[in-house]
């Protein structure tokens, strides 16, 4: 009987101990982060620098070109030229009271994809590479014109590592001067070329609007023409300069500021902007216009076998400046009325011919193709197969409705 | 204090929350791609048309219970059809249980495997989570039910999250509003099994839900309603804001919109990781429910006192079909084959049953 119960009871401490074993194994592999990497142990990548390896050599600004390369050239071919800029995460040294404001470093490779060509920068680095906190991806325009922006950026779509709000840039020199640049404020590269692009609301020359990977990945799926800023290297300062305008794949052509404007005007992507007219009074004298608030409706009009686009524009704003000589009575409403026209006209000017530089270059900036099939079906269905011949005889009928609401607070 | 464990019955308005909690899980994320494939930016008229048809079959299945009150599924089959196709209906029954916990792990894990823990091997994933599903379905249905209650909660707050996303929305994305290809919204319309899957509880639940004044076609009804309505519009702001034409291109679209909102100057960042976390509590309800279900039908089939024998049974094969499919051609056969047997066991074993039902009820009362 005594035997019995020990049996019993070394059974149960066995069945005990068994459970107790399979419970601290499964915790031991289910639990914890199996993730888990420290800050400090990360590399964190802030911008992604694109070049054509013959044209940076050809320039003569690669300085350095890593080490390894040129002892040992790799095998195969070497389409671009990937240079990271990577964020120091230790405090600025102080050299003889001054602060080194570098708080970046550039690593570069040379390769064919761009994947590889990030494992193999771990031959440089002692850490890994982090994409999570990209903030620019800088072309080169070479690199673009030999290889086309979907190819490039491929490596950037497929990582889930990645931001699709990255800011994209076309830079006609090297891409690899803009990632080295420091900025004078002492943050560091990214953030800086980031914060610049997004203050094109406020800039009627600077088109920044839907010009990130996102984005653009949604105009390539769509198939639709795009534009993406164009960063120049002017006076050791990197400058948004132009648009980079691409259809389908290819760099197209750029547009200027003057296209810039006009495109803004058509789209209202601004909230705000700064409009020149001449005085009506003083013709060598300029009145300046401060927009505050701008609708733009773009609609599809189709009668019997004419095609034409309405556009309306109302702009809401204030006298911001007034450059003559002798003073306005700025409450004289007819005074006002002649801003008003004249500012309207050259609005006016200024959208027909960027709609006629599209439509030169067979380019459709503005989703002409999509606004007409979304609002005609039916009829698109009939000219979708002569649509790019058809395209640039459309006309544009524009109406501008400019309102000032204020006159500032001293006249 | 009130013994909350205990209570083994529910509401007619539990029923319904406990449905409505089921539908929405992560088997929706790949899903939108192929049905997008199809119904291009019609997404949200194939959801809308999707949300009447299997609402049509919860009810068929409702109708069902009410021939049978008190009794489940495995209860009736031998009598309404036979011994044998009794057995054969039951196993397919289960077969569709077990593919939604499938799928619902697939999802779930491979989504996590991808946007939070990418070096953490997948079957380690799915261990984790059988464990947590287990761990619940071996409660007593009042627990269970209470734990449901409390996880339903992030229902709100996910949508909360995706309401987000109409940042960047674009009418113009969702033009024509007139649809040229009737078929493909006919064929995403039967892709829809992973936007509405787990109505199919009903079949083991009805018993443990009161019957009171409120009929359980309205308040399942409602449910239907409630979520069809959240399809519909996260159809619209998904496609307006990036495009049907992208939404086919990605692999989780969903994710991918949410990528694409961002606030400057706040300090929330990657504000697709919090609805993909978001995703897991709402994705472990349907397991565990179904779990529960497969448990409890069992139990009822087999004559048992307790559902939790039948919980461990099932484990070795859940994990070892979520473990092999892993590659896209396993992952297109096994969505393949959910979506047949899905819609197989709705709309021709269900309707033959009520059918068989009420002809032997007519007998019956003829007699």
């Amino acid at each position: 009987m005594l035997n019995k119960i020990n049996n019993k009871t070394a059974a149960n401490i066995a069945r005990q101990i068994i459970i107790a074993g399979i419970s601290i194994c499964i915790c031991m592999f289910t639990t914890g982060c199996w993730d888990l990497k420290e800050t400090q142990d990360r590399h964190f990548v802030l911008i992604a620098a694109i070049d054509d390896p013959d044209t940076v050599k050809e320039s003569g600004s690669e300085k350095q070109p890593t080490a390894p390369h040129n002892s040992f050239p790799k095998h195969g071919t070497q389409d671009y030229m990937l240079s990271v800029q990577i964020l120091k995460l230790v405090k600025p040294e102080s050299k003889g009271g001054s602060i080194q404001s570098e708080r970046t470093f550039v690593m570069s490779t040379l390769g064919t994809s761009m994947f590889d060509m990030v494992r193999d920068m771990l031959a440089q680095s002692s850490k890994s590479l982090y994409f999570e906190h990209l903030s620019a991806i800088v072309i080169s325009e070479a690199a673009v014109k030999k290889h086309g922006i979907r190819t490039i950026l491929d490596f950037f779509l497929r990582d889930p590592e990645m931001r699709w709000r990255t800011k994209i840039f076309i830079t006609p020199g090297d891409a690899k001067a803009i990632a080295e640049f420091n900025p004078p404020t002492g943050e560091p590269g990214g953030p800086y070329l980031n914060g610049i692009i997004r203050n094109h609301k406020k800039n009627i020359h600077v088109a920044g609007s839907k010009t990130d990977v996102g984005f653009i990945t949604r105009a390539i799926d769509n198939n639709l023409d795009y534009a993406i800023p164009r960063l120049e290297y002017i006076d050791n300062v990197p400058q948004l300069n132009g648009l980079a305008l691409f259809k389908n794949n290819t760099l197209v052509s750029y547009a200027d500021e003057y296209i810039i404007q006009g495109l803004k005007y058509i789209l209202g992507t601004e909230k705000s902007a700064i409009i020149s007219t001449n005085c009506p009074e003083h013709p060598n004298s300029e009145i300046s216009y401060e927009l505050f608030k701008h609708d733009t409706k773009l609609v599809p009009h189709i009668d019997g076998n004419n095609i034409y686009f309405t556009l309306d524009i109302t702009m809401r704003g204030n006298i911001g400046e007034v450059n003559c000589p002798t003073s306005h009575n700025l409450h004289d409403s007819v005074f006002l009325h002649k801003i008003e026209q004249g500012i309207a006209q050259q609005v006016s000017k200024n959208v027909m011919d960027t709609w006629e530089f599209n439509q030169h270059l067979g380019l459709d900036l503005f989703n002409i193709k999509a606004r007409l099939k979304g609002y005609h079906p039916f009829e698109w269905a009939k000219i979708k197969n002569r649509w790019e011949e058809i395209y640039s005889t459309i006309p544009l009928i524009v109406s501008v409705n400019v309102i000032i609401m204020g006159t500032g607070e001293h006249d | 204090m009130a013994n909350l464990e205990a209570k083994g019955k529910m509401s007619p308005w539990q029923l319904g929350i406990v449905i409505t909690s089921a539908l929405l899980t992560a088997r929706l994320l790949p899903a939108t791609t192929y049905i997008v494939i199809s119904s291009e930016q019609f997404l949200w008229l194939s959801s809308a048309l999707a949300g009447l048809l299997f609402y049509s079959a919860a009810y068929l299945i409702i109708l069902l219970g009410q021939q049978f009150p008190n009794e489940t599924i495995g209860e009736y089959l031998p009598r309404l059809v036979g011994k044998k196709f009794g057995a054969v209906v039951f196993l397919i029954f289960i077969t569709v249980q077990l593919i939604n916990i499938i799928n619902c792990l697939i999802a779930i894990t491979t989504l996590y495997s991808i946007f939070l823990f990418d070096q953490t091997p997948r079957a380690v994933l799915i261990i984790v989570l059988l464990l947590a599903v287990i761990y619940c379905t071996m409660q007593e249905w009042g627990t269970i039910l209470r734990v449901i209650q409390i996880l339903v909660l992030a229902l709100p707050m996910l949508y909360g999250f995706y309401s987000l996303i109409w940042i960047n929305f674009e009418t113009l994305n969702l033009l024509p509003l007139w649809p040229d290809n009737f078929s493909g919204i006919l064929q995403g319309v039967a892709y829809h099994t992973e936007y509405y899957p787990g109505y199919e509880s009903l079949l083991v639940l009805l018993p443990l839900a009161a019957r009171g004044k409120v009929s359980f076609a309205r308040t399942v009804g409602w449910g239907f309603l409630l979520v069809t309505i959240m399809y519909i519009i996260g159809g619209i702001v998904l496609i307006g804001a990036i495009s049907a034409k992208t939404v086919s291109n990605v692999s989780y679209p969903v994710v991918f919109a949410m990528k694409s909102v961002e606030i400057p100057g706040t300090f929330i960042e990657r504000l697709e990781d919090h609805m993909v976390t978001l995703f897991l509590p709402v994705t472990y309800i349907s397991m565990m429910l179904s779990y529960y279900v497969i448990g409890e039908g069992c139990r009822k089939y087999l004559n048992y006192n307790d559902h939790r024998p039948f919980i461990p049974l099932f484990l070795p094969l859940i994990f070892f079909v979520c473990a092999f499919t892993n590659t896209p051609d396993r992952l297109e056969v096994l969505r393949n084959f959910s979506m047949f047997i899905g819609l197989f066991f709705s709309f021709v074993i269900i309707p033959l049953l009520l059918i068989l039902a009420w002809r032997k009820k007519g007998n019956i009362e003829q007699c």
